[in-house]
């Protein structure tokens, strides 16, 4: 007969596993983008993060200016001054299996190795490749403002 | 929009083997156009799914003439693209979003399928079209896959039916490359009743309704000599009356079974069957006409309002 303890162990256990899903996960993210800014000649992070989309109201309502915020989880690249939004992803309170959709795909990643996979089929992607050059050129443009506003007298 | 009766195919062409000489695969390509090109005029279709047509312009096999139609089919260029691929007749169906599933087996991919979701003249229909791998090389590895696709694809639906409310129809046809008995991964019965009776826990707890188990039947005493037979929807080259498997399925959300006092999209099981057309099964040899090894299935939805129709 299971006892509390039994019961406390296992939850225990899921705790360990779900902080080593997570460590494989920060792993993979660092390695992609170590390679990924040594490619672009700009200093970048990957994150699995939530984020705020402004979707438009229906057509037709009044207020269809306004918009109404909405929380997703994405896969970020963030420089220093710009970030992109690469692919809206489902991450399970245990991160495995981890689901990535960006453009007209959807990828199911049972483990991390799976999730590389992923990954890399979403760096393959022409749309993730435009996003890139952006984020490049916006990352630059915003260092070149930052350091001229710094030059100039107050 | 408009319409109140979408005809349906599914049909594996055998088309896009690499290995297939060019000379070949023109002549092949000529037979499978005119199949596709026959269900369309004689039958009536407005949504087409196939599979094997990687790169493959599909939407060129419709002769002019024949309706407005819109391809969806895998343009990435990736070297293992997608190979199944929807017609859809946009007279009668809009295409509103697709998405391309594929899963993770350990580092490997493995492709899903195509879900879309399209508008009708009475609301939403979401459809999946999907081949998964075969027993062929390596059985063991081959069941882990199909199991990962399965849990894909059926995420994907699960995403979507989130969004469109339970209630929304589902068509999910495929060469899933396991006869009915053998299909792992997906929740379903052969019996309608079962189905309608499934109160779901969750909602990703979908009982699918699997139509072709009534594909296997043999109604011929089998033995080891030649017998006249047609027991389900792909036969190869082996020459023995139980060489017929049931790869090719259609399985629908309990929606489409009808629910007694409501409107809305019934599969007409009568109509539903495998298309044994002169043009694609040679009934002398009791086999698919060469160069194909798969018979199409085709099958109706229609739209019905009376409380009594909905509740056959």
């Amino acid at each position: 007969m299971s006892t509390f303890a039994d019961a406390l162990r296992k939850g225990l256990k899921a705790d360990d596993e779900r902080e080593e899903a997570r460590r494989q996960l920060e792993e993979v993210l660092g390695k992609a983008a170590t390679e990924l800014s040594s490619v672009l000649g700009v200093q970048l992070t990957l994150t699995v993060e939530r984020v705020t989309r402004y979707t438009p109201r229906e057509p037709g309502d009044f207020a269809v200016v306004f918009t109404s915020p909405r929380y997703v989880t994405a896969l970020v690249a963030r420089g220093k001054h710009a970030q992109t939004e690469l692919a809206d992803v489902d991450l399970p309170d245990l991160v495995f299996p981890i689901t990535v959709r960006w453009d007209d795909k959807s990828a199911l990643a049972l483990d991390v190795e799976g999730f590389s996979g992923a990954l890399m089929n979403v760096l393959e992607s022409p749309m993730t490749g435009e996003k890139m050059k952006t984020l490049v050129r916006n990352e630059t443009s915003l260092a070149a403002e930052k350091k001229e506003a710094a030059k100039s007298p107050k | 929009v408009a319409g109140a009766v979408i005809t349906f195919a599914w049909w594996n062409t055998g088309l896009a083997p690499p290995s297939l000489e060019i000379s070949r695969k023109d002549e092949h390509r000529t037979a499978a156009a005119a199949v596709v090109s026959k269900l369309v005029d004689a039958e009536g279709c407005s949504l087409i799914a196939l599979a094997e047509v990687r790169r493959e312009r599909v939407v060129d096999w419709i002769a002019s003439g024949h309706g407005s139609w819109e391809l969806v089919s895998d343009t990435s260029g990736q070297r293992h693209d997608f190979d199944v691929a929807l017609l859809i007749d946009t007279s009668r169906l809009r295409l509103e979003e697709h998405a391309w599933v594929e899963g993770y087996y350990s580092s490997q991919r493995v492709r899903a399928g195509l879900v879309v979701r399209l508008s009708t003249a009475h609301g939403p229909l979401l459809v999946a079209a999907a081949h998964w791998r075969s027993d062929a090389s390596n059985a063991k590895d081959a069941d882990a896959r199909r199991q990962t696709a399965a849990q894909a694809l059926l995420g994907e639906i699960s995403r979507q039916t989130s969004l469109l409310g339970p209630e929304v129809p589902i068509l999910l046809m495929g060469d899933l490359n396991v006869e009915p008995y053998e299909l792992h991964g997906v929740a379903s019965a052969r019996s309608r009743d079962i189905v309608r009776a499934h109160k779901p826990k969750s909602a990703t707890d979908l009982l699918w309704y699997n139509a072709s188990w009534r594909f296997l039947g043999e109604r011929t005493p089998m033995a080891d000599r030649y017998t006249a037979t047609l027991a389900g929807t792909y036969r190869g080259n082996t020459n023995v009356p139980t060489a017929w498997r049931t790869f090719d399925h259609v399985l629908v959300s309990p929606t489409l079974l009808g629910r007694p006092g409501h409107s809305g999209w019934l599969l007409r099981e009568e109509a539903l069957g495998v298309w044994v057309d002169d043009d694609v099964y040679d009934a002398a040899r009791s086999r698919p006409r060469s160069p194909f090894d798969h018979l199409p299935i085709r099958g109706r939805l229609e739209w019905v309002t009376d409380e009594s129709e909905a509740s056959r």
